[in-house]
């Protein structure tokens, strides 16, 4: 499932981002054919970092060596919000492929929770801004409240509701 | 509390054209921004070091990119 900016990029403003985000389910015996995806020397790809992950339900990069980009891959955890979006996501058909992104209230969601863990990210808050700016009424506020709670992003969701502008 | 003191006179004009955008035609404009971005990153870095060949300055490149990952925030 896409999300992070890429995810932003389509629901809100499209910008320049380093990096691609998804949350993903690797079963322990599919690692193997998931890492034969990323052969070496174009990929960088640590194994025991990545069999870590999939243990420990953390997260992995991969790196495309000659240009520099990267792709973290999040594993999906037990938590009640990766439960909650992983079931919500959505297909978009872009570039003739089907691709599995967030819902948008998720999006928003994810962006506020990332601006609070990383001391009041205005880059995360204002890609949750513009997601909730360009979804605006098509967005599911009770399914946004309910979670703000839970996840105590309530300051930046204010913000959000105060300084939206449509 | 507002910490981004620009004024956007035409932000609402600005939110419809993003809107008349499909998610595919958004999601072209982010690559777009980000390759933009890559070439300009590329360009200062042969600017300031004009005595790089091409492999020291690609090198160079990939180690300041690395450096960018979850780090920009």
């Amino acid at each position: 499932m896409v999300t992070g900016s890429y995810a932003s990029s389509l629901q809100g403003e499209p910008r320049l981002t380093h990096d691609i985000d998804l949350v993903v389910v690797i079963p322990p015996g599919a690692v193997d054919k998931f890492s034969g995806h990323f052969p070496a020397p174009e990929f960088h790809l640590d194994e025991d970092q990545m069999k870590a992950a999939v243990r420990e339900h953390t997260m992995f990069s991969v790196l495309h060596v000659p240009e520099g980009d990267k792709v973290d891959f999040w594993m999906l955890t037990s938590d009640p919000f990766d439960d909650s979006r992983f079931s919500r996501k959505i297909r978009e058909r872009v570039l003739g492929m089907d691709l599995v992104v967030s819902a948008p209230e998720d999006t928003i969601l994810a962006k506020l929770r990332w601006a609070k863990l990383s001391g009041g990210s205005e880059k995360q808050y204002r890609d949750a801004l513009r997601v909730y700016e360009l979804q605006n009424e098509a967005l599911d506020i009770e399914y946004i409240r309910e979670w703000v709670r839970k996840l105590g992003v309530e300051f930046d969701w204010e913000r959000i509701i105060r300084e939206a502008d449509v | 509390m507002t910490l981004n003191p620009k004024p956007h006179p035409n932000h609402r004009k600005y939110i419809q054209i993003l809107r008349r955008l499909t998610p595919e035609q958004r999601l072209l404009k982010a690559f777009e921004l980000t390759d933009l971005g890559k070439r300009l990153f590329m360009d200062g870095l042969r600017r300031r070091h004009p005595h790089l060949d091409a492999p020291h300055l690609r090198a160079l490149y990939l180690e300041r990119i690395a450096r960018c990952h979850n780090r920009t925030y």
